[in-house]
């Protein structure tokens, strides 16, 4: 791949390097020729501010002598501060590097949320303190807002917040379902898949890492060893980050960190009314994954550290640390391909990111990412959902948590004779045969409406050089039923008590089909429509939070206003909802 | 007797019956709380008086008649939160001086309106004694509400008349009402600023009264309302000040021209490539939905400063809670001897003119011990008009108020200005 570098600014103003300026970091992102915007073949820039109704003259590096240089490369902090192109160019260069990310990660190209090619974004969008993203605008808006007299800050300018944001585009492109009403994961998961990209994307930049260590001694190239212990480095890079947020930019963010890494994990969060908020249980997820990069990072310290000698090369504790982030970045994105495509849990995306990376590595290797995950995530009382014990057939390597096999599923043996195997990694109406036809052995539910969402070949790299290739389809499963019918989809399932029989109700279900090469179903993640125990427990969810749609309906959507989903989840952040003391007008 | 006497006498009684009157003020809320005792002694104190329905001219009926019917005094004056709705009469010329010449010994207003109360403190200072009384300087809050009541139509691109008109009604709400606070403020010398648990300042004047300040909340009492202060700081902040001091001449110039970025260049709008036309109509209308959002949410954290008053005689219990809603409701509530003595509740002066969350259902409704009885039967007091703020009152709230108890709202008066309501002791 042909890539150009640009200048980004690493996490945000507020965070200077050596010298007190600001830190900076030049990235590789795809080439391609630009329009004025910028304006690629997958963002276009278009700085519009709502507030002050100015369109500011779009950047266009065709005015530069060398369009494929980086204009930013040695402009002063104060101009690059003053100069919205360099805004543009930020969120430009912070997008593409992040979308480039998920699809080598995935093996494919990736879609928008929306359907259409090229995303918009706009760095300065309105004068509140807010950055989202918009559906309804194909777009990411990012406000501004001022501090103190005359200091302005620019959600633009946070590289977490853009990669926050972008990664919400990106999700919603892959599962637009997990938007939703389901149960609390689902509603907490946006928001700590979010974060969890955006912290690692940013943990994978060699000079942020850098000049988190490198704190008390900025000048030297040593670190003592002892600064290399789990509770130091916890202390000096996650809390060290979250210290240097900026103080205003990213006060949330910082919060959220900070929360992620203080709070004592325990076992029973779950089960906990306060755990039920979705920003606090999206902090759980963070917690659990950033934990496990700072273990994953210390083992492999272990492997080199010598005995001897207090203090050691820091660009190599560093260059440590990026590995195990962005291979844990990579872990994360490719797990979605292994998520269920409705109601997703916490205890799903374990065994998702399990089995994702045992599909490329089969064995866990010396530094043990999985074994980590696993036990990062079990102190929060997060197990894998394949279950605690390993069942695999013979001759097969058993692992904890990863996806059972297919035919584990099932004592009938799936039907291939049925559909051409070629066309069955290129078109839907094939593999919707296939599922009609093995509906039985697959345990598909038949009264309900069925369709494919999805069909799409990977080719994924490991870092061994090894390529998989795989066929990953999806499809989807609902049936709009009233309260009082739900036992004539199962007899165990039970409408919440005190909900009229004449509710109306949404269930969702569908399945992740994964393809080897040979178009044998490898994995069948499977959310069966019928089953009473994840439908039952969604229903009480739904009911208790009275979560509706503006008809008054369950399971359908939020009732947030078209565009405004995403604006409102950030800002929901404070709030306790206790709806049942409210005045509904039927 | 001399007046020293019967002072002295009436410390020891209890009032006999308490007469409520309620007038019809659109819009807003206006009681007059008349206690009788023994020997034809009789206290007052008025609840609030404001409205943001009706014009000056109303208002002066209205105070004409209280004015008659408290004989031209009144003991103390509650102004439960800042809202228009419920101040506006005290900076009325005419209606306002009038109200003046009632004499309060006492001016009794929620924490957050003390003078010297900052947006950041966590409790009320200790009671303010200084003779010169400051007026606050205007919150941000306030200051966007102006801004927005002047400007909306400038700003606000996307919005079409009637959305315009709900944003500037719902923000002239809470705009500074800057002669309304002068009055109250040079009315009399004795001012109580009241929070959850703090003495009232009805005390030394209705014996036989136990009254009882349930809200608003400090912050020390509950994060919910910092928590949300510190979240409108953040969104409507101080570059809208800015921009509202300028004059309309000065918006018109701004206009194509970037503050942020003074040297940058800009471009027309109307010449833009037609794709960028459609996003930017998509973030005027984000950005007109941002606004309507904090307009809602600014509205309601005032609401949320409303004093909660409620007055024991005996086993009776009045409750009058302003237009609290909610959050400030919740920190009360929590308390459960309250509970038992909120269920002895017989008259209710509905919470902000029947909105969807002002009468907390299952923790305060629930309550009520008098719903549904015949003898005695609970008297709901709704102050309302139909088309001033989005869907109050509450269709179900008011059905429920019409089956279950004995529902007297101020749409049904027709030409009468007030309604009067005893209560016998
Ligand atoms: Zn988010
Ligand atoms: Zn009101």
């Amino acid at each position: 791949m042909i890539t150009r570098k640009m200048t980004i600014i690493a996490q945000d103003p507020s965070i200077k390097d050596s010298k007190g300026k600001i830190l900076r970091s030049r990235v590789d992102i795809p080439y391609e020729k630009l329009g004025p915007g910028p304006r690629g073949f997958r963002v276009h820039i278009v700085d519009y501010d709502s507030s002050q109704q100015v369109l500011y003259r779009p950047l266009d590096h065709k005015h530069y002598a060398n369009q494929d240089k980086d204009p930013f490369e040695n402009v002063p902090d104060d101009k690059l501060l003053q100069d919205p192109g360099f805004h543009a160019q930020n969120v430009y260069a912070i997008i593409m590097r992040l979308l480039s990310r998920f699809e080598a990660a995935l093996g494919r190209r990736i879609s928008w949320g929306f359907g259409f090619h090229q995303l918009h974004a706009t760095p300065h969008a309105f004068a509140e303190a807010n950055a989202y993203y918009s559906e309804d605008a194909q777009g990411l808006f990012f406000g501004y807002f001022p501090v103190t007299k005359g200091e302005i800050v620019y959600t633009c300018l946070s590289h977490d917040i853009i990669a926050h944001e972008t990664t919400h585009a990106l999700l919603d492109g892959l599962r637009d379902t997990y938007t939703v009403p389901s149960g609390p994961d689902q509603a907490g998961f946006h928001e700590g898949f979010s974060d969890v990209v955006a912290l690692l994307s940013v943990f994978g930049l060699s000079d942020v890492v850098k000049a988190l260590l490198s704190r008390k001694q900025p000048e030297s190239n040593y670190i003592q060893k002892n600064e290399l212990q789990v509770e130091a480095l916890r202390k000096s890079v996650l809390l060290g980050l979250a210290e240097q947020f900026g103080k205003e930019i990213s006060r949330h963010r910082a919060d959220c960190l900070r929360r992620a890494v203080v709070r004592k994990p325990r076992i029973d969060a779950q089960q906990i009314h306060d755990f039920e908020e979705s920003h606090i249980r999206g902090e759980i997820l963070s917690a659990a994954v950033l934990n496990s990069f700072i273990q994953v990072w210390r083992k492999r310290l272990e492997s080199w550290l010598p005995n001897e000698g207090k203090a050691v090369a820091v660009d190599r504790v560093v260059e440590d640390g990026c590995d195990a982030a962005n291979h844990l970045l990579t872990m994360c994105i490719r797990a979605l391909d292994y998520c269920p495509v409705v109601d997703i849990t916490f205890d799903d995306f374990l065994s998702a990111l399990l089995t994702a990376d045992f599909e490329l590595l089969p064995d866990d290797g010396k530094y043990k990412y999985r074994e980590e995950l696993r036990k990062e995530f079990k102190l929060w009382g997060i197990e894998p959902a394949s279950g605690t014990k390993t069942q695999f057939q013979k001759g097969e390597v058993p692992e904890l948590g990863i996806w059972k096999k297919p035919s584990g599923e099932s004592e009938k043996p799936l039907d291939y004779e049925c559909v051409h195997r070629e066309s069955l990694q290129q078109d839907k109406n094939e593999v919707f045969r296939f599922l009609w036809e093995n509906r039985e052995s697959l345990k598909i539910f038949e009264n309900a409406y069925t369709w494919v969402i999805s069909l799409r070949p990977c080719m994924r790299l490991a870092p061994d050089g090894f390529a998989l290739k795989e066929t990953v389809a999806e499809y989807r499963q609902t049936l709009d039923i009233q309260a009082g019918q739900l036992r004539s989809v199962c007899k165990d399932m039970e409408k919440p008590k005190g909900m009229p029989d004449s509710t109306q109700i949404r269930l969702n279900g569908g399945g992740v089909l994964v393809f080897d090469d040979f178009g044998h179903l490898k994995y069948h993640i499977h959310s069966r429509i019928d089953d009473p125990d994840r439908q039952n427990k969604r229903l009480e969810y739904l009911w208790r939070n009275r979560i509706i749609d503006s008809k008054k309906r369950y399971g359908f959507s939020d009732g947030s206003p078209e565009g405004q989903r995403f604006a409102r989840m950030h800002l929901r952040r404070d709030r306790r909802i206790e709806p049942k003391e409210e005045w509904e007008d039927e | 007797m001399s007046n020293n006497k019967r002072n002295k006498s009436i410390q020891q009684k209890k009032p006999e019956q308490v007469k409520i009157t309620m007038y019809d003020v659109g819009f807003g809320d206006c009681f007059l709380l008349t206690f009788s005792y023994a020997g034809g002694e009789k206290r007052h104190v008025l609840i609030d008086c404001g409205s943001s329905s009706e014009k000056k001219e109303h208002m002066t009926k209205v105070v004409d008649q209280l004015f008659k019917d408290s004989e031209g005094s009144v003991d103390a004056i509650v102004v439960t939160h800042r809202h228009k709705d419920h101040l506006s009469a005290f900076g009325l010329k005419g209606p306002g001086e009038k109200l003046g010449k009632l004499n309060p010994k006492i001016v009794i207003q929620p924490w957050t309106e003390h003078p010297e109360a900052k947006e950041e403190d966590l409790k009320p200072p200790t009671v303010f004694t200084g003779a010169v009384r400051h007026l606050k300087s205007p919150s941000a809050a306030q200051e966007f509400a102006n801004y927005l009541v002047n400007y909306s139509d400038k700003i606000l691109a996307a919005a079409g008349s009637r959305t315009l008109s709900q944003i500037t009604r719902l923000a002239s709400l809470d705009i500074e009402n800057k002669e309304a606070i002068l009055q109250l403020n040079k009315m009399c010398k004795k001012h109580a600023y009241v929070y959850n648990g703090s003495k009232s300042g009805l005390e030394k004047l209705l014996p036989g009264v136990r009254v009882s300040v349930l809200g608003p909340p400090t912050l020390a009492q509950t994060e919910t309302i910092r928590s949300q202060t510190q979240r409108h700081k953040e969104e409507f902040w101080e570059l809208f000040n800015r921009l509202a001091a300028k004059s309309e001449s000065n918006l018109a110039t701004a206009k194509g021209k970037s503050e942020l970025f003074p040297r940058a260049q800009a471009d027309p709008v109307a010449k833009s490539p037609s794709y960028v036309k459609w996003l930017i109509r998509k973030l005027d209308s984000a950005q007109l939905q941002n606004v309507q959002r904090i307009v809602r949410e600014l509205d309601k954290a005032l609401n949320n400063t409303s004093i909660i008053l409620l007055f024991e005689i005996g086993d009776k219990a009045l409750l009058f809670p302003g237009d609290a809603q909610l959050e400030n409701w919740q920190y009360a509530l929590e308390d459960q001897n309250l509970q038992k003595r909120l269920s002895k509740v017989e008259v209710y002066k509905v919470g902000h003119h029947g909105s969807t969350n002002a009468t907390p259902r299952k923790k305060l409704w629930d309550l009520f011990k008098y719903r549904n009885t015949k003898k005695p039967r609970l008297i709901s007091l709704l102050s309302t008009r139909k088309g001033h703020h989005s869907e109050v009152p509450r269709e179900s709230l008011v059905n429920t108020l019409n089956s279950e108890t004995e529902l007297h709202s101020t749409e049904k008066f027709g030409r009468k200005l007030s309604e009067d309501y005893e209560i016998r002791i």
